[in-house]
């Protein structure tokens, strides 16, 4: 199935991929800023 | 012949290629095209600026000679507060965004950016949020007046009912923000040309992905900074009133744990669009390109331990202070590695100086000083004399206007006439630059004797023995901003009535993908990735491959 794929569609998966754990990294830098503070 | 899935996704490009941009303004709204996405970005940045420049005419008028002329000392605050927020967060960071929408995909050989939807999003996001910040001007109780820095109390106890569309406006912000971020990380990451490999891209494409990492690691610090705030606003807790068992000082360890990486975000792009410039010109590859990507991720990586360098006169331990004094005179050391490969790309080379040259070269000597007087105010015990005064204001507009505003008038002097398929006008252009070059050292230079004579930064008054430079400082000011009445003229004549160019190389030694496409660039390209023998061709650099 994914042999039939276009080199681009390949790249849009990864990059959907590479997307998400960035955004989650982020999130998470947000919320540890927040849980840090109060901690404090 | 049977059709394969590959065969039909071929055809859906190639038929996707044909058609052009909507028609109306409705292209403008629903576009996922990262080239109008990039001249949105643009536009909406230099509307930006001319609102954020007009208020620094209002400070300028009201600094031109001692007393209370114009404008209530409230709102001049409002003024000082609104002109630097609107700057960084409106003009630099999104011109910035608009440069990097436009220029990645063609730079990387991808037919646009990874998340094009996404991309959509995080722009029209940015006109609601400037608005928003905007209108918190004609609120009851006016519009922010705390400064840029935002520190609780004064944001938080002390602030007016506005302050809560202000945070609003920064958390859409810094939202926006994130989300072109990932999508540069993204299509850095997954969607240059399969042959080109991270250390065949231009300087440009790294230094924005190292940009990009910068503003995940930042922003997010931001947002949680201002969620805080509007909790202790509105929600009863005290993560920043010492009442309650918070601790004030907290807040400024939070806002410069985002905000000195926040100077090294506006900077890193101007780095990367300097380092087309000037090989282009000097007509010699770049000297040195390993040590600029090393370098870049050095100035990212040590930006990060470096922040309380903006508070040694909070009041921290002996040892604090000089840990983060000699952190931040590191910095000097892959700074000063990229001022030198400029300079050795330059030397020999055979230099013309068209007008993004000339621009380049302001850069480099303009950022200089911006650097030097910023590693005085990095030396712990200097700093106690130059802290809140007009020496920062001087140190930090050198930065960043005659750094990061430079470079991006240069990109847009560079690769205006690739974008439109028009040239501007050279004459009229090279006014521009000696008109802008001359009155913005008017400006800011005489702003570093007023600093090291004491005179604090955000008072609307100030003793006579420091009118003369007010006035000078002024008169720069108002030549300054007339400046760009003129620039903008220079870009409207020239994507109206500009002269045609045709030639794909529109500058004749300029190396990169973007200057293999047509000219004005299609509003489509490389729906066929570049091969690997043209991306070598293309490389500004030597040594990688």
């Amino acid at each position: 199935m994914s042999q039939n794929l276009t080199q681009e569609e390949r790249q849009r998966r990864g990059a959907r991929k590479t997307a998400l754990i960035v955004a989650v990294v982020a999130f998470g830098i947000f919320l540890f800023t927040i849980y840090s503070t109060y901690k404090q | 012949m049977a059709t394969t899935t590959s065969d039909v996704q071929i055809d859906i490009d190639a038929h996707d290629a044909h058609h052009g941009p909507e028609k109306g303004l409705l292209r403008w709204v629903k576009t996922t095209n990262h080239k109008d996405i990039g001249t949105l970005y643009l536009w909406f940045a230099f509307t930006m600026l001319l609102i954020g420049g007009a208020m620094a005419m209002v400070i300028r008028a009201e600094l031109f000679q001692p007393g209370l002329q114009l404008v209530e000392p409230q709102f001049f605050n409002q003024m000082t507060t609104l002109h630097g927020l609107i700057m960084v967060f409106g003009a630099i960071m999104p011109a910035f965004v608009g440069l990097a929408n436009w220029q990645i995909p063609l730079m990387i050989g991808a037919p646009d950016m990874a998340l094009p939807r996404m991309n959509n999003w995080s722009f029209w996001i940015l006109p609601f949020a400037g608005v928003m910040l905007l209108s918190t001007l004609f609120m009851k109780g006016g519009g922010p007046a705390f400064g840029w820095t935002f520190y609780a109390p004064l944001s938080t106890t002390f602030a007016p009912e506005s302050t809560d569309f202000f945070i609003f406006a920064i958390h859409m912000l810094g939202f926006s923000s994130i989300m072109g971020a990932i999508n540069i990380i993204a299509t850095v990451m997954n969607m240059r040309a399969p042959d080109m490999k991270l250390m065949d891209m231009p300087l440009f494409v790294w230094t924005w992905l190292i940009t990009a990492f910068l503003l995940i690691a930042a922003m997010p610090v931001l947002a949680g900074a201002v969620t805080m705030m509007l909790t202790d606003r509105n929600f009863g807790t005290s993560f920043f009133d010492a009442a309650g068992g918070g601790d004030p000082v907290m807040f400024q360890h939070i806002f410069w744990f985002f905000g000195h990486p926040e100077v090294y975000i506006m900077i890193l792009p101007a780095f990367g669009v300097i380092s087309q410039i000037i090989p282009t010109f000097a007509r010699k590859p770049l000297f040195g390109y390993s040590s600029m990507v090393y370098a870049t991720a050095s100035i990212a990586l040590l930006s990060f331990v470096v922040w309380a360098h903006h508070m040694f006169l909070t009041g921290m331990p002996i040892a604090g202070q000089m840990y983060f004094m000699y952190a931040t005179i590191m910095i000097s050391v892959p700074t000063g590695v990229k001022v030198f490969n400029w300079v050795t790309t330059m030397w020999r080379g055979s230099l013309t100086f068209e007008t993004p040259m000339l621009w380049a070269i302001a850069f480099v000597i303009l950022f200089t000083i911006g650097g030097f007087s910023g590693l005085m105010l990095g030396i712990a015990p200097a700093d106690i004399q130059y802290h809140d005064t007009y020496f920062v204001v001087a140190h930090f507009h050198y930065v960043l206007v005659t750094g990061a505003l430079f470079s991006i008038i240069a990109a847009v002097y560079y690769w205006l006439p690739k974008w439109c398929g028009r040239m501007y006008n050279e004459k009229l252009a090279r006014i521009h630059f000696w008109w802008a070059v001359i009155s913005v050292n008017v400006l800011f230079f005489p702003q570093h004797f007023l600093g090291l004579a004491g005179m604090p930064r955000r008072i609307p008054d100030y003793a006579t023995q420091f009118a003369d430079f007010n006035m000078i400082s002024s008169i720069g000011g108002f030549a300054f901003g007339s400046s760009f009445l003129l620039l903008t003229y220079i870009i409207v004549s020239c994507i109206r009535s500009g002269e045609p160019i045709e030639d794909e190389r529109v500058w004749e030694s300029a190396k990169g993908l973007e200057w293999t496409v047509a000219t004005p660039a299609p509003y489509h390209t490389f729906n066929e990735p570049p091969q690997k023998d043209k991306i070598l061709s293309e490389s500004s650099h030597v040594g990688a491959h």
